[in-house]
């Protein structure tokens, strides 16, 4: 414009110079003019004064009371931030976040309610709460705006207003958002910063509630998931039992446990549920631990064996007389032959529990070797029936599995032969495979005492044995595994033959 | 092929391969340290390195990642051949990192094993 007309920019510039320098030769004769009250105005100006004080008085107290109605209302922290917004006062707020952190957790909570009624809570992390929380502490006004680098997990659009608050288990952040660039005002200011004061008691209720009756309901789960059965009673009435319909009179197998500080309750935990968890357990870590142990083995026997078989056949080969020449190949041999066992031995505890394709006889044949010290001077044989050839019995199975149930089967055959004489050399235990339709039954067969009829029953069960050194676990860990397989292992007496035989089915290849 | 450093520290193996090697007509140096094994691979000429794994003081990767101080990824991966009874799938991917040949102890063929020791590209 200045350049559009310049020629007019210039006259007004010269009147202007010529007024300003015409003012300051004026002698300064009129006092300047001052505001001064009349005894009515100064009136006015009070009685306004102090309606501004009556308004801003009620103004609180609005406040107050709706904060209280708050205070009573709200149960959870996830309706906080919606009960904020309600506040008249701060109507003009658009969004409202709290977040909460409990100390000592890897993540924090964040719940956030907008005006449009959306509403939402989500997990925040320890590093970007605590960023926060630190830079909210530190700052004075407390107003920020999006251009924190931690937009990302607040969904806030331009000018936001937040304050913390330090509890004794929690760090809690609450912040205010109209989704726009306006300042807040001064007094909204004020008014934010003063809620911190109310909301810290309210705070300290509804969290440490909340935590106590997540820590309820947890021990609630957990008794009723407890595996075996539970009753709590006080004064003989049932309080709590995780097993509907059934009373514990009717179990022998009893613990009592008083419960400290509630006078005559008591809890009583049963223990007769046949599928005993811990007996898995125990088994379990029996095996891994077994399998790491092989493995260890394994590689460290491997380098000796190694070098026992090369220096042996670098000897075999030097070697001139003949003597010298077959016994240096039978240490080979024999340091093969350990490679070999140790290494069967770690494959069949390996960790991998997947199903893959197996010779079923030459599976028998490597479990039967491995029972070989047990089954000493006892005949072993194995009976194909209904099969054309040994060689076409393939299953798909859990190698590791089944290796155990037959080897646990097998060291029970042989076991029994043993209790009942010392000279076995006549007795004998025959592995079957017997075809029937599109599955096989593996059946450990030995003639050794059996079982007598009353313990049939029981022999499944944990803990039964009757041999003087068992655990009583051997036959509940096969039929364990054997349920792993979808399978079940049966038993019956070979009356009116002796012993007894062991079986279990699994479908063919 | 004329000079083969062996580093192995199982004595029985050690003095087997050798003597095996020797046999075959090279002249073998060996080592069952992995210190000294690098010292002689940075100081001295070898056609071929078989190196064991696990060495007692450091591990054969350990000789292998010394020895690019003298040579390129290249030659390495046709002078080095590992032999470990610990052939892990961690362990031998590790090995092709190095592009290097690696023979599971214990060898399934002591005699394929010492051809392919004593062939010069080592690689199968």
């Amino acid at each position: 414009m200045e350049d559009q007309n310049p020629a007019g920019i210039k006259e007004v510039k010269k009147f202007l110079s010529f007024k300003s320098s015409e003012l300051a030769s004026l002698p300064l004769k009129v006092k300047p003019l001052r505001f001064t009250k009349s005894s009515f105005e100064k009136k006015i100006f009070h009685a306004l004064k102090n309606s501004k004080k009556d308004f801003d008085l009620n103004h609180k107290f609005q406040f107050k009371e709706e904060l209280r109605k708050i205070l009573l209302s709200t149960n959870e922290v996830k309706e906080l931030p919606q009960a904020i917004l309600k506040l008249t006062s701060l109507s003009s707020f658009e969004s409202c976040h709290v977040l909460v952190h409990e100390k000592g957790k890897p993540v924090g909570q964040n719940y956030f309610y907008t005006n449009s009624n959306y509403e939402e809570s989500k997990l925040i992390d320890i590093q970007s709460f605590n960023s926060l929380f630190s830079l909210v502490k530190k700052s004075k006004n407390k107003i920020f705006n999006q251009s924190l680098n931690l937009k990302n997990d607040l969904d806030v659009v331009g000018n936001f207003l937040a304050k913390e608050i330090d509890l004794k288990n929690y760090s809690v952040i609450y912040l205010m958002s109209r989704n726009s660039f306006l300042p807040p005002s001064q007094e909204e200011q004020d008014l934010f910063q003063s809620l911190s004061i109310h909301l810290q008691p309210l705070l300290m209720k509804i969290l440490d509630k909340e935590k106590n009756d997540l820590k309820k309901e947890v021990l609630i789960k957990s008794l009723e998931n407890f595996p075996e059965k539970i009753f709590i009673k006080k004064n003989s009435q049932f309080l709590f039992t995780n097993h509907q319909g059934s009373s514990p009179v009717e179990n022998s197998h009893l613990m009592v446990f008083p419960i400290e500080g509630e006078e005559n309750t008591v809890m009583e935990l049963s223990n007769l549920s046949k599928d005993t968890i811990s007996t898995e357990l125990y088994h379990s870590q029996r095996v891994s631990l077994l399998g790491e142990l092989l493995n260890t083995l394994q590689h460290e026997l491997s380098n000796p064996l190694f070098g026992l078989n090369l220096t042996g056949s670098l000897l075999a080969s030097d070697a001139t007389d003949e003597e010298t020449k077959e016994i240096l190949g039978d240490i080979c041999l024999n340091a093969n032959r350990s490679q070999t066992i140790i290494k069967n031995f770690s494959n069949l505890y390996n960790d991998h529990q997947e199903y893959k394709k197996i010779q079923l006889y030459k599976f028998i044949e490597e479990v039967i070797t491995l029972t070989k010290s047990e089954t000493k001077e006892i005949q072993k044989r194995i009976e194909c029936i209904g099969f054309e050839s040994s060689d076409t019995i393939e299953i798909e199975t859990n190698s590791t599995c089944l290796t155990q149930i037959i080897f646990n089967l097998i060291i029970n055959a042989a076991q029994a032969i043993k209790s009942q004489n010392t000279r076995v050399q006549n007795n004998r235990i025959i592995i079957k495979l017997i075809k029937v339709n599109k599955s096989v039954t593996i059946a450990v067969v030995d003639d050794g005492p059996g079982v007598q009829n009353e313990l049939t029953s029981t022999i499944f069960e944990p803990f039964f044995t009757t041999k003087d050194f068992g655990t009583g676990l051997g036959l509940s860990i096969c039929q364990n595994l054997a349920r792993q397989l979808e399978s079940k292992i049966h038993f019956q007496n070979n009356s009116p033959f002796p012993g007894a035989t062991f079986s279990l089915n699994l479908p063919l290849v | 092929m004329n000079k083969i450093l062996l580093v192995e520290d199982e004595p029985l193996i050690q003095k087997s391969l050798k003597k095996l090697l020797e046999k075959r007509g090279v002249e073998v140096v060996v080592e069952s340290r992995g210190r000294e094994a690098i010292q002689l691979i940075l100081n001295q000429k070898f056609d071929r390195i078989i190196c064991d794994l696990m060495l007692q003081d450091i591990s054969g990767f350990d000789v292998i990642e010394e020895s690019k101080a003298r040579f390129t990824m290249a030659e390495i991966s046709k002078l080095f051949i590992i032999i470990t009874a610990y052939s892990s799938p961690h362990v031998i991917e590790k090995a092709t990192q190095y592009g290097c040949l690696l023979l599971s102890k214990p060898f399934e063929n002591i005699e394929e094993a010492l051809t392919i020791f004593l062939s010069e590209g080592a690689k199968i």
